[in-house]
């Protein structure tokens, strides 16, 4: 029997609902694998730490810097879910402009209103991204680029602010373009102090005409040197559009700081990003960072980033404890139960009566657990893996003693067996 | 023959031997009739099973010693007829002929050995207790080596710590070097002085210093002339090493202790493994050597019926005690180091450095810290206010002196705390 054909039979399933690495792919058009089913009940006092020290705090303090942290054991420090959690508080942010969840944390509605805010989120790797500009292009990208959960860019919901704001809803097109032209180049004027300096116009104009996929394109196919203009210019047409507040996301600081990348190039691209984030308007007043952080990446950037006079990366200052968050390992199965049902739900044929984990029983959420360290990355990979040898095996339940024996078969057996001869006389290690 | 038959004399042998386990290993080669050649390639497994337990080839890119085919019959001969001479000289091991070259290797690798009584004794003490069986194993070693009782008992009033000296630290250059010892000495001594007073008060005149130095500086050279045509990093790496050995000599001799810088490392490694003392360059500050005791209870000269080290060793009450601290004790020095340490880059420390710091303010053993940072790790050991996160990033920072922390197969370099809620 074909495994697809025995998903939707036994289990109500029109495919493997989970995604088969623990790796969350922005971008992607798979559901399982793009960050989209994120559920904040899964870890909903890490959720409203985050909206408060990264969002809240910010608004009201003034905060500039911020860290999200997964401490878990070198790889292992990995699949914790930093990077769906910021993409979700991108997503939450840039639907509406940070109304909705500001109302959500004591902002009342006209204050809400009156202090719309924009995300992006940029990520460096080991191969292309490698570079503070960069990340910037990402970032532009990222806020040039339509959401697949709403069908909108940030840049479209944007322009949607600034037309209202501006009154423009009755004026002709070429005269609503011309418009917010002038609009931005009187913000880009009245801004003092360094700049990057003028706006892309390219990027302006297509801002201005509504044209958003040539806008993306434009982005897109920019010079990664471009990325800090391209950037900066994001950030005057949204001042033009009455923001206040931009939260730049910066993912897998670690890939910048590996051994890899020359010790003389970080400290460069340290100082810089000081100049940039600090020194430089719009971003000196605007942007407010949070960084993931990582145990060898902040040992590594430690040095420079303190040269720089940046604030502290430690965690455990106490000054730190405001812009810091740690993510945990899941420990409680009710949390696993919720996490798997987020994923179960959305592919789970709607005609089917059954339990909301079904083919799994609650037996089977302990192993689960136990297999990932209560990583969630590693607990929906598992899964993936479960639901794929039920389908294969046709199992009709998925349950403690099916769950351990993958688990045993997908452990690697790392213990070489002791050499022949020795007996280890006396040993005590 | 009585106690006063076994020899004290002015000089001795320390087997030169880094690791315990190549005795313990081989009194059950020679109780499984092994040959000298078995019981030579028995050690390369001991050897190899150690190196991978401490990360040493992959830290070092070395080859392991299977890998390495120059010299495959006779690679380890000495190690193998140095663990069997001193089993012999315990009294463990009956006595018999051992090759003293590796060209005399074909007529002794199918020879075999047997035990002693006491030989047998032992490993059944292994099976029974095996920490009575270590500490009356060192029992043994001590009454047999006076080196390593003078060192012990050296080590029951202070700590020692040789400073260690970079290039840098050595007057003239490389060239200048190819002729003779670094000069003007005096200077080199007045920076030993300087660092000696810095770490340990301890004051040895500069004067003095350069006089101890100059004469095994100037045979080490000598020594050395047929490869003056070496490449420059070459001479520079071993002017460096030949330094620092005579300084650890050197600071032997003002302490009072006999040895040579290869004669005193092995004893310093034996009695590491066997719980005896401590030792790490990874102190704040230190940039040297520091070895510190661990242990008590000292070797006086009794009278006994018995004859060999290994019988008087296995007779009567136990004297030598590795000393023991309450985990708890270990687990706030742990936390308090933590939060007080000098390279907290990023929030995390180096276990590393912090197990040297820890060992060194408790005077406790790195088994001791390994063992409490494990409890930790695994809650079974909790601290009120902290929770500790090992990571296993960092390992670039290791000292190749140091031994990394492991948990089974997982090494980790990296440890921060994290406040409990």
């Amino acid at each position: 029997m074909r495994v697809k054909s025995y998903l939707q039979d036994a289990y109500g399933l029109a495919q493997n609902p989970f995604p088969a690495t623990a790796i969350a792919r922005w971008g992607s058009s798979d559901e399982r694998e793009n960050g989209l089913l994120f559920n904040s009940d899964v870890c909903p006092r890490e959720c409203e730490e985050a909206i408060d020290k990264f969002i809240v705090g910010p608004i009201d303090s003034g905060s500039k810097f911020h860290f999200l942290w997964s401490l878990g054991e070198g790889e292992e420090a990995r699949g914790f879910g930093k990077t769906v959690l910021l993409r979700h508080l991108s997503r939450a942010i840039n639907k509406d402009l940070g109304r909705k969840l500001l109302q959500e944390h004591g902002f009342d509605q006209e204050e809400a209103r009156n202090t719309p805010v924009l995300a992006t989120m940029g990520t460096f790797n080991k191969t292309d991204v490698t570079s503070l500009s960069a990340v910037c292009l990402e970032q532009a990208l990222n806020l040039a680029q339509v959401d697949p959960s709403t069908g909108l860019s940030p840049m479209m919901v944007l322009h949607k602010h600034m037309v209202e704001s501006l009154e423009l809803g009755n004026r002709a097109v070429d005269e609503e373009a011309e418009a917010i032209r002038k609009q931005i180049q009187e913000t880009d004027l009245s801004l003092s102090g360094k700049t990057l300096g003028s706006p892309d116009r390219r990027f302006v104009d297509f801002f201005a005409n509504g044209n958003w996929a040539g806008l993306a394109s434009f982005v897109r196919q920019a010079d990664q040197k471009s990325g800090f203009d391209l950037l900066s210019t994001s950030f005057v047409v949204a001042r033009a559009a009455g923001i206040n507040k931009i939260f730049l996301f910066i993912d897998e600081v670690e890939a910048f700081a590996s051994a890899d990348t020359p010790k003389k190039r970080r400290s460069m691209e340290v100082e810089r990003f000081r100049d940039i984030a600090i020194e430089t308007q719009p971003f000196g007043d605007m942007a407010s960072y949070v960084l993931t952080m990582h145990p060898a990446a902040a040992r590594s950037i430690d040095e420079f980033w303190s040269l720089a006079r940046l604030p502290k990366i430690d965690h455990l200052l106490r000054q730190n404890q405001r812009i810091t968050v740690i993510l945990n390992p899941i420990t409680d199965t009710g949390d696993v139960e919720k996490l798997l049902t987020g994923y179960l739900k959305t592919f789970r044929h709607s005609d089917i009566n059954v339990e909301p984990i079904h083919p799994f029983d609650h037996a089977a959420l302990h192993v689960l657990l136990e297999h990932s360290g209560g990583r969630p990355g590693p607990m929906l990979k598992f899964a993936h893996e479960l639901i794929e040898e039920g389908a294969r095996s046709q199992w009709k339940r998925i349950g403690d003693k099916e769950a351990r024996q993958i688990a045993e078969e997908d452990r690697v057996i790392t213990e070489l067996p002791m050499r022949t001869r020795r007996r280890g006389i006396g040993a005590i290690d | 023959m009585t106690t006063s038959e076994v020899r004290l004399s002015n000089t001795d042998t320390i087997p030169k031997l880094d690791q315990a386990s190549y005795l313990f290993e081989t009194l059950g080669f020679v109780e499984e009739d092994l040959t000298f050649d078995e019981i030579r390639k028995g050690l390369i497994e001991v050897r190899m099973d150690a190196d991978r337990e401490r990360l040493i080839n992959s830290r070092r890119s070395k080859t392991t010693l299977l890998e390495d085919t120059t010299n495959a019959g006779t690679v380890f001969w000495s190690n193998a007829r140095d663990a069997l001479r001193e089993l012999m000289r315990l009294g463990l091991v009956e006595q018999s002929t051992l090759p003293s070259r590796p060209n005399q290797m074909l007529t002794h690798k199918d020879k075999r050995f047997s035990l002693t009584s006491h030989g047998q004794d032992f490993l059944a003490l292994a099976a029974h207790d095996v920490w009575e069986f270590r500490i009356r194993f060192v029992q043994a070693l001590e009454i047999a080596h006076p080196y390593l009782r003078e060192l012990r008992l050296k080590l029951k009033d202070i700590e020692l710590f040789f400073p260690r000296m970079q290039k840098s630290d050595l007057p003239g250059d490389v060239e200048r070097w190819r002729s003779g010892p670094p000069e003007p000495l005096i200077e080199l001594a007045e920076a030993i002085n300087r660092r000696l007073i810095d770490q340990q008060n301890l004051n040895i005149s500069p004067d003095h210093l350069e006089n101890r130095m100059r004469p095994y500086l100037l045979q080490a050279w000598k020594r050395r002339d047929q490869d003056l045509k070496d490449k420059g990093n070459v001479l520079s790496k071993w002017a460096v090493k030949t330094v620092n050995d005579i300084v650890v000599r050197c600071v032997l001799e003002v302490h009072g202790l006999r040895m040579d810088f290869v004669t005193f490392r092995s004893a310093v490694e034996l009695l590491t493994d066997l719980s005896a003392l401590w030792q790490t360059r990874a102190l704040e500050g230190g940039k040297g050597w520091t070895i510190w005791s661990t242990s008590d209870g000292w070797y006086t000269e009794t009278t006994s019926s018995e004859h060999s080290p290994g019988s008087k060793a296995l007779a009567g009450p136990t004297w030598f005690q590795p000393t023991d601290v309450a985990d708890e004790v270990v687990r706030d020095a742990i936390v308090d180091r933590f939060l007080a340490h000098h390279d907290r880059r990023g929030g995390f420390v180096l276990i590393h450095e912090l197990r040297a710091e820890v060992c060194h303010e408790l005077k406790i053993h790195g088994r001791k810290f390994n063992a409490v940072l494990e409890k930790m790790h695994s809650q079974d050991l909790k601290h009120d206010k902290y929770a500790i996160n090992l990571d296993r990033g960092g390992g670039h920072e290791l000292l190749p002196s140091e031994d990394p922390f492991r948990i089974a197969e997982r090494a980790f370099y990296l440890i921060t705390l994290l406040r409990r809620s």
